[in-house]
Order: structure tokens, then sequence, then C-alpha cells
């Protein structure tokens, strides 16, 4: 990839403890975030893509949590001096608390569930402190204060200037720290634009609510400022409609000024969380070249959520395939559709109506499962047309595909596919017990 | 991103484009309903400047009494502490107190009147979590200045003699004659020896004069009612700028539910009553109720005109169940007009009756105000962040609720009375009494806007303000409050009536409002033994007016619940009119 990423997610799990199990939504997902770029993450319902959205802003409620060992990095370095300078209280020096430090051993700390692996690391050494403080165990190892969230890498937290690296760690953001990036710099979408305008406000009221949020605008200006917005999305005559309700929209028009809301702050970031999935085609395929039009425009990083394999393909540059709150697939978007490896991302693909030549539409049998449990086993494999004795037991982890460091990986048994069968699964059995039990 | 922004909307197409133009301009545009509207206001507030002006009067004495007892706080400390620990210790203690006291008051001065950051103005900024204290020590320390230039500098005197100037102003306003006053239609006089009356309105009968008066305020009270309601119709049919608002079906709803409009005018002749009580009554409370012996009046007896104290004149007008019975509609021995007849010690009781309103609204209203308050409160905060605070709030207000609304009042208000706390003392109880049904009921009306919050709180709007940055406050208030503020009106108004009922029921017992303050409850029970005999007025009118009140304001509960919710059957008015939750 030519750019650094703006949002890395290493690792993020975030579960639901009702009184009658733990259900683990998101169980270690990783991906990254990188400015004009797309990521689409498809999948069914119940897969986790919402889920992993609403992790990244923060809209976790009660009794669901983003567990500790998950990370969501926002690495823009102008946001960090910025953070350093305005939250001085919450900025940690890792050069200084890392001192003599062995990475290796934390591990070992009773506190700390991940493994390398975990983390997306080959060996123990690899490890950085950073990658502890990152995951949320700077306090349990005596490294970090709780409520710290800004981790400057190169540079001296006192002096904002000088800072060349770090990160904002968005998991463990709350109160002002987190209404200063949600917005600001991360803005979301949501699915159903009839219920995310508040009815009783005009759509203009709304926008110029976020625009005071941020950019410290009122009255006049930010009329102003809401029918330019108004205007950039497409909505003709945005004199007047600023001052109409909702109710007066139609749905596309509603989505475009539920967009216009989310750019209101210029993010860096936009999370459109099925964001078409409320609307007819033809308007569906206004909105995405709107969202394709701000992207280039914006240089804007965005993570798309559908289930619609069809708009993942229009829109994406990489693709994660979700299922049961993990990431089974995941590929830049032409290698994914041309020769789709994970039998899961085969089936959704075959699922397709035009794609079809029988008499019956061909799905894939059964729903997905509830992750209720910690995952000893292939969660795809009762619905898995390939599936082999070793599914049940062994649970597999992200491989590329053909075995060489390309970038196209599947979490299943039968990869590496240049690999022996056995030989793959004592592989990803291995990987999975290096680390003990999580 | 093209609009121009080529200067102002002072540009000629603006206006015509409806774009954004403030209620002022819209009002210049088309003058001539406002300015009709606004003569029509003149001309009621000028009929009643008198009591307006008392009523602002009242309001600043209130002031100054709030500012007055701030003011002594350091002084007093410093005396306190400087008894104990010597005179330099107290003179820290008074430059702390007055501190901490400046920076108490910055906070809402900050909030209400000061709009710029003074932080950024100064160039001042450091980091957000030290921004917020600076900014408060800054106005803090401008009030600090303020403060001392009035106090030590010729400042004083002149912040002293314009505030004189303007209670002087306000004090000559005041005793301006008002239309519903009784000076300006008395009905205080006593018959002539050769026929009609002296003293009198116009020289007609008592009954006549107080009848008018009566008929003045209830017709001011309702006009000024309509005129409210003509200038909203003139503001949304010229002054509005959208077409349509989801609060006019509500509206139009209410005006169609017969039951519902029966209740707003119950409720509000209640509240009339309440209001004008010193207007509406034949003889003032003051005279007849609290001090009848120091008061006088003049009445005819054979040729002469004599004079007798109340006090006196009650004691032969006595409604004990005998034929000296003053029944209603009636004049007494000594000519005094008793609309409802006189009760067991001879006093007027209809004044009694206008006066226990006034009892009965205070403590209803105070009682209820801060029920909604809290229940509004933490049904926002449990809805919003759930978990602990939700177990936590569920535990307190099933405890509340697990004893019998009625007997914790009981137990609450003996507890008090019998302690001789100081709160009992206020209002002859009344305080107490709106402070125990508050937190009596508050459980009650969060459990019943419990389901509605949670769920409001569930929207994606919701999550919308909180993905765009919202403080969880202003989300609160602006995206959740508008769908609560509904239901707990409902419920605040069916309660209402439950609470004049309790009161009622309480003073009935002995345990609610002591004498002399009038209370409705006690009147029904201090008539009570006369219910069979002559004097059957005295606990009759009462209780009919308590079934009333309470049919009213569950009337209005009913019709504004229509009103809010679009799904209900409009016009069918057979809603039920439950007992109102006492």
């Amino acid at each position: 990839m030519p750019e650094e990423p703006i949002v890395s997610v290493r690792n993020l799990r975030t579960a639901f403890f009702t009184d009658k199990e733990t259900i683990r939504a998101v169980d270690g997902v990783s991906f990254d975030l990188t400015p004009g770029d797309t990521v689409g993450i498809v999948g069914e319902s119940g897969s986790g893509k919402s889920v992993t959205a609403r992790s990244i802003m923060g809209l976790i409620e009660s009794p669901g949590r983003v567990l500790d060992g998950s990370s969501v990095r926002f690495t823009e370095l102008s946001t960090v001096r910025e953070f350093a300078a305005e939250f001085p209280g919450r900025t940690v020096d890792v050069e200084r608390v890392a001192g003599d430090v062995d990475p290796a051993s934390l591990f070992d700390h009773q506190d700390v569930t991940v493994t390398p692996d975990d983390l997306g690391l080959d060996t123990r050494e690899a490890a950085t402190v950073v990658d502890f403080l990152a995951a949320g165990y700077g306090e349990a190892l005596g490294l970090s204060d709780a409520g710290d969230c800004v981790f400057v890498t190169d540079g001296d937290p006192a002096d904002p200037e000088t800072i060349t690296d770090g990160f904002i760690e968005l998991t463990a953001l709350d109160g002002e720290a987190q209404r200063a990036i949600r917005g600001n710099k991360v803005a979301m979408v949501f699915q159903d634009p009839l219920t995310s305008l508040n009815p009783v406000y005009t759509v203009g009221n709304q926008i110029e609510e976020a625009l005071s949020l941020h950019q410290g605008l009122s009255g006049q200006a930010a009329t102003r400022e809401a029918v330019d917005l108004l205007e950039a999305v497409g909505i003709p005559d945005a004199r007047r409609r600023v001052d109409e309700y909702p109710h007066q929209f139609s749905g596309g028009m509603r989505q475009r000024a539920v967009i216009a809301m989310a750019l209101a702050c210029d993010p860096e970031v936009l999370i459109c969380d099925e964001p078409t999935t409320a609307l007819d085609v033809t308007i569906q395929a206004q909105i995405l070249d709107l969202i394709e039009d701000l992207q280039a425009e914006r240089d804007l990083a965005v993570m798309f959520i559908t289930h619609d394999m069809g708009v993942i393909a229009e829109v994406s540059d990489r693709v994660n395939v979700m299922y049961a709150g993990e990431v089974v697939e995941t590929a830049t978007v032409e290698p994914l559709f041309e020769s789709p490896k994970h039998p899961y991302t085969q089936g959704l693909l075959r699922s397709i109506p035009g794609r079809q030549s029988g008499d019956r539409l061909e799905t894939i049998e059964g729903n997905v499962p509830t992750p209720n449990e910690p995952a000893t086993y292939c969660r795809f494999a009762p619905r898995c047309p390939e599936a082999f004795d070793a599914c049940e037991q062994v649970h597999p982890e992200p491989v590329s595909v053909d075995g060489d460091a390309s970038d196209h990986t599947a979490a299943c048994l039968l990869y590496p596919e240049d690999m022996d069968r056995t030989e793959a699964v004592e592989g990803h059995d291995d990987r999975m017990h290096d680390g003990g039990d999580r | 991103m093209s609009v121009a922004h080529d200067g102002p909307t002072a540009e000629p197409g603006a206006s015509v484009d409806g774009d954004e133009t403030t209620l002022r301009e819209r009002v210049e545009a088309n003058p001539r309903p406002a300015l009709l509207w606004l003569l029509g206001v003149a001309t009621l507030l000028a009929l009643e400047i008198g009591r307006f002006a008392g009523g602002l009067r009242a309001m600043g004495e209130v002031a100054a009494f709030v500012i007055g007892g701030v003011a002594v706080g350091p002084a007093w400390v410093e005396g306190n502490v400087a008894g104990t620990l010597g005179p330099l210790a107290g003179d820290v203690a008074f430059v702390l107190t007055a501190a901490v006291l400046l920076l108490l008051v910055a906070v809402p001065v900050k909030a209400f009147l000061v709009p710029v950051s003074l932080v950024k103005t100064f160039g001042l900024e450091r980091s957000s979590e030290a921004d917020d204290l600076l900014e408060r020590m800054l106005v803090a320390a401008g009030l600090g200045v303020v403060t001392v230039l009035v106090v030590a500098t010729p400042v004083g005197a002149l912040v002293d003699g314009l505030v004189a100037a303007l209670s002087g102003v306000l004090d000559s306003l005041s005793s301006l004659p008002t239309i519903t006053s009784r000076e300006v239609i008395p009905n205080q006089g006593h018959r002539l020896p050769e026929g009609g009356w002296d003293d009198t309105f116009l020289g007609l009968s008592p009954a006549a004069a107080w009848a008018v008066r009566v008929a003045v305020v209830y017709a001011y009270a309702f006009i000024a009612l309509a005129w409210a309601w003509v200038g909203y119709q003139i503001f949304r049919e010229h002054y509005r700028e959208a077409d349509w608002t989801p609060r006019d079906d509500s509206v139009n709803r209410f005006r169609n539910h017969y039951w519902g409009i029966l209740g707003l005018v119950i409720v509000f002749s209640f509240v009339v009553m309440a209001v004008w009580a010193p207007a509406l009554g034949p003889t003032t409370a003051e005279e007849n109720l609290f001090s009848p012996y120091e008061n006088e009046f003049e009445y005819l007896d054979g040729d002469e005109v004599v004079t007798v104290s109340h006090g006196t004149a009650n004691l032969d007008s006595r409604s004990q169940g005998g034929d000296a019975t003053v029944g209603p509609m009636s004049y007494d021995n000594y000519n005094r007009w008793a609309p409802f007849g006189t009760n067991q010690d001879g006093k007027d009781l209809f004044t009694f009756l206008v006066f226990g309103a006034r009892t009965s609204l205070v403590i209803s209203l105070t009682a209820i105000g801060l029920a909604t308050s809290i229940a509004l409160g933490m049904s926002l905060i449990t809805a919003y962040y759930k978990g602990v605070v939700d177990v936590l709030t569920v535990i307190t207000s099933d405890t509340i609720i697990s004893v019998p609304a009625f007997l914790m009042v009981l137990l609450l208000s003996v507890v008090f009375q019998e302690a001789n706390h100081p709160i009992a003392a206020v209002y002859d109880g009344g305080l107490l009494l709106a402070l125990i049904f508050a937190f009596v009921y508050w459980p009650g009306l969060w459990r019943s806007i419990r389901g509605p919050s949670l769920q409001v709180a569930e929207q994606e709007w919701v999550d919308a303000a909180k993905s765009y940055g919202q403080s969880p406050f202003q989300t609160m208030r602006k995206h959740m409050t508008p769908y609560i503020a509904g239901y707990i009106m409902i419920y605040a108004s069916l309660l209402l009536g439950g609470i004049i009922i309790a009161t009622a029921a309480l003073s009935f017992l002995g345990l609610g409002v002591n004498p002399p303050t009038p209370e409705w409850g006690r009147m029904v029970s201090e008539g009570r033994s006369y219910i069979s005999t002559q004097s059957w007025h005295i606990a009759t009118i009462p209780g009919v007016f308590i079934v009333f009140v309470v049919m009213g304001f569950n009337a209005l509960g009913d019709g504004i619940r229509d009103a809010i919710d679009p799904e209900s059957d409009v016009g069918s008015g057979d809603a039920a009119t439950t007992g109102g939750g006492a």
C-alpha cells in the first residue's frame, strides 16, 4: 500500500455480557484504513459488521464492552499533536515508560490475555511495549494510568511540535477526548436515514448542531455552511431545503443529508454502516457515486459495511469478509471476486441471483451461529460444503492463501493451498495453541 | 462547495427565496398582524399594570434577599472562625469563603450571561482540561472586582440610588388601580337608613357588586387566555417559517377533544381562583380569617351605622346546624354577603375556599414540579447510561414503591410534625407536604416514563448525535427530552389531581396543612358533623370542588395524551375518569 494507514484495527474483540451467555460479537478482527481507500466489510446479518463499526466509534453500550487486548489506533500526526496539547494529562511518552522493560516477558503477566499471534506477530520477541499499551494493559502492567489515550512514540509530548510519531487509542477514549474525535476526525453514516435524523428538528438545524460542536459556527454563518454542505452532497435548492423537516425529504435526499451531517466537520475517516440498504437501486447508485466523489475530493478513508456483494465490488479497494465475529477472508477486490478462497466467500458469491443458472436459487444452508463461546473450532464448519473432521477440533487462523507473503488471506484449514492438508491443519493448530488458552 | 458568499441577506431576492430570515425580519416585512396583537397585549397589561408592577417588585425583593444572604456568608464564616481560631484565621476564612462563593456564582453567570470565551479572547488557552477552570476563575475575578467596586467605592452609592429609583417607580406603578381589584369594584358596604347601599360599587347591593367583580376577573382571565391563543395563531399563519411542524397535529387534535377542553377550562378556572384569590373573596382573608378581631366594619343597626369587629360579628354568623345557619347565597345578620354561606366559626366559606385553592395549587405544583424533575432526570440518565445507575435507581424506586404511598405519606408527615422540624413550620406544613409527595411519587412517575425513554435512547438519531460528538447532557436535552416530555406531562397532570386529593385527605385526618392556612380537606373535615343539618354546605361545597378539580386535571391529562399520541382515536370522549392515583 502506498500510504500509511490512518486507522489500524488490531485484534478487536467486543463481547456482550448477558445473564445467559457471553456473546463474542467481534472476535479478533484486524484491518487498516488508509486515506483515499475504501475498505469493504461484508457478511450476513449477525456476522459482527455493525458491532465492528460501533466499536471503532466507541458506541458500544452496556452490557457490551470492548475487551482488553483490543486496539484501534488513530495515527494521523496533526491530530496526535493536537491531542497531546489538549490533553496533557492523558498523554503517555512511550519512550520514557518503556525504559528497560522486556516486552517479551510481559506476555507472562497474569492480566495479559493476548498471544503474540493475536497481535499479528510471529514471535514473542517481536512484541513492543506499544503493543501492550495500545491493547489497554498499561494500567495493569503499571506502565500508564487509567484513561491514558494519547501515546507518543517519537518526540516530546510536552512540546507537541516535536512529535513525529504516535497514535490515539480509540478504544481507551471517553468523555471530552472522545467527543473531540467523534464527528471531527471519525464520522459515521447510519443505516436508516429515516431514523438517523431527528424528526422534530429541521435538517439544517441538525447539520448546524454538528457544525457548532466542532467548528464553533452559529447563526447565519452556520446556516451558510449547512447550505454549502447540502449542495456538496447534491441536494438541489439547498437554501430552501435547509429549513425543511426530515419528513419533507425523500429517502435518497435524507441519506444525502445524513452524509452531509457526517461530513460537516471535515472528518478524516468515514464509517458507512449499510448506508444504501434502505434505498432503491437507482438511488443506491447515486449515493455510492456521491461517496466516491466525496472520498476523492476530501481524501477520506472510508469503511463501508454492507451485505450486498454487488455494492462491495463497486465501492471497495479492499474487502474483509466477516463471519460470526471473525474476518474469514481478506483481499483486494479483484482477486477476491476472481478467485474467492474461503468456502464462505464462495458461497456468498454463488448466492448472487444474477450469477446463477439453475431453477432454484443456490444459498448457504443454515444461519450464522451466535458466537457465545471461545472459538476452538471453525465456526463455519456446520454449514461448510468442504468441512472435514479437523474443522471441528482446530480453529483456523488467517493465513496467506498461497503460502507466500501476498495480502490475500483466508482463515480456513484448506489453506495455504500449496501445503499438504495435514500439514496445514498442524500449522493452524500450532498457532492456535502457542499462546495458551484464549 | 460553491455557494455565493457575497454579502449578507440584504440582497433583494433573499427573502423571496424564503431562506434564512430572523423572526424580526419576518415581522418587519408584515407588521400589521403583529402590531394588532401587541396592541391587545398592551391593553390587557395596562388594565392590570398595578398587579404586574407589584409582581416585579416582589421578584426584586426576593432577589435582593438572596443576594443579601449570600453576601453575608463570608462575614458569618469569618465571625465563627475568628471566635475559635483567632482573628487572622478569621480573615483567611473570609477570603476563602468569598472566593468559593464567587466561583460558585461564576458557573451560572458564565453559562447564561457570558457568551464569549474569555480564555480565547485573552489568548490564554492551555489544554481543554484547564480551560474550563481558568474560564470560571476569570469570570469569578470579574465578579469579585465588581463586588469590591460596589462595596468599597462611590459606585456602590450610585447602584443603591439606581435600585431605590427603580423600586420607587415600581411602587408608584403598583399603587395604580387594576380592573380586577377590590378597590375598583368594592362590595363591602353597609345599608343606609333611607334604603340603598353605601360604599359599594355604584351603590349596588354587595351581592351584585361581588358578582360583577367575579365576572370581571374571569372575563379578564379568559380573554387573556384567548388572546394568547390568537397570538399563536397569528404567529403560525404569518410569521412561522415552516408550514407545518409536528406540534401542529397535536394542537389540532386537542382542539377537537371536547373532554380535554372541558378539563382545560376547569383547571384554568381553578388556577384563576388561586391567583386572584384576594380579589374574588367577598371579604379579605386577613380581616375575616387570620385576624378577625383586629379588623372592623360598619353595618346598619336599626337606624344608625355602627362599627363592629369581624370576630364579634362572626360569633353571630356561625353555621352550626341551627336556625342561625348562614347558608349559600345569603346575607348574614350584619349584612355581609356570603356566597357560599359561613363555616362553623362564622367565617366566610367562599373566602376560605379561594384561599384554600391557593394552598392546594401551591402544594400540588411544588410537589409535581419536584417529582417530575427527579423522574425526568433519572429516566434520561438511566436510559442513556444503563448499567449500574439503572439498577440502583430500580432498587431505590422499588423500595419507595413497596410501601403503600398513602401510608408512607402519613408516616413521614407524622415523623416531621411530631419532631417539630423547622421545615414543618413553613406554610403551616404545606412545604413539608409538597416535599413528601415529591419523594413518594417520583418513583411512580419514573417507572411510567421509563419505557419511552429507553425506547428513545435506542433511536438511531441518538447514536447519530453521539457519533458527531454531542455531549451526553445536550444529547439528552435535545434528542431525548422532547419525546418523554409528552408522556410526563400526561402523568403529571393525572397525578396532580391525586396530590390534591391526598392533601385534602391528610388535612381531613388532621395531619396535613394546619390552621389558620385554609385547606379544602380540613373544610370537609370540620363540616362533617353538620352534614345532616341545615349547615350541610360546609362540607359539601368544598367536597364538590375537590371532585370537579380532580376530574378537570384527569380530563386535561386524557386530552393531552390523545393529542400527543397520533394513533389515538380523536373525538371519542369516553375516556375514563379515574381516581387520580391517590
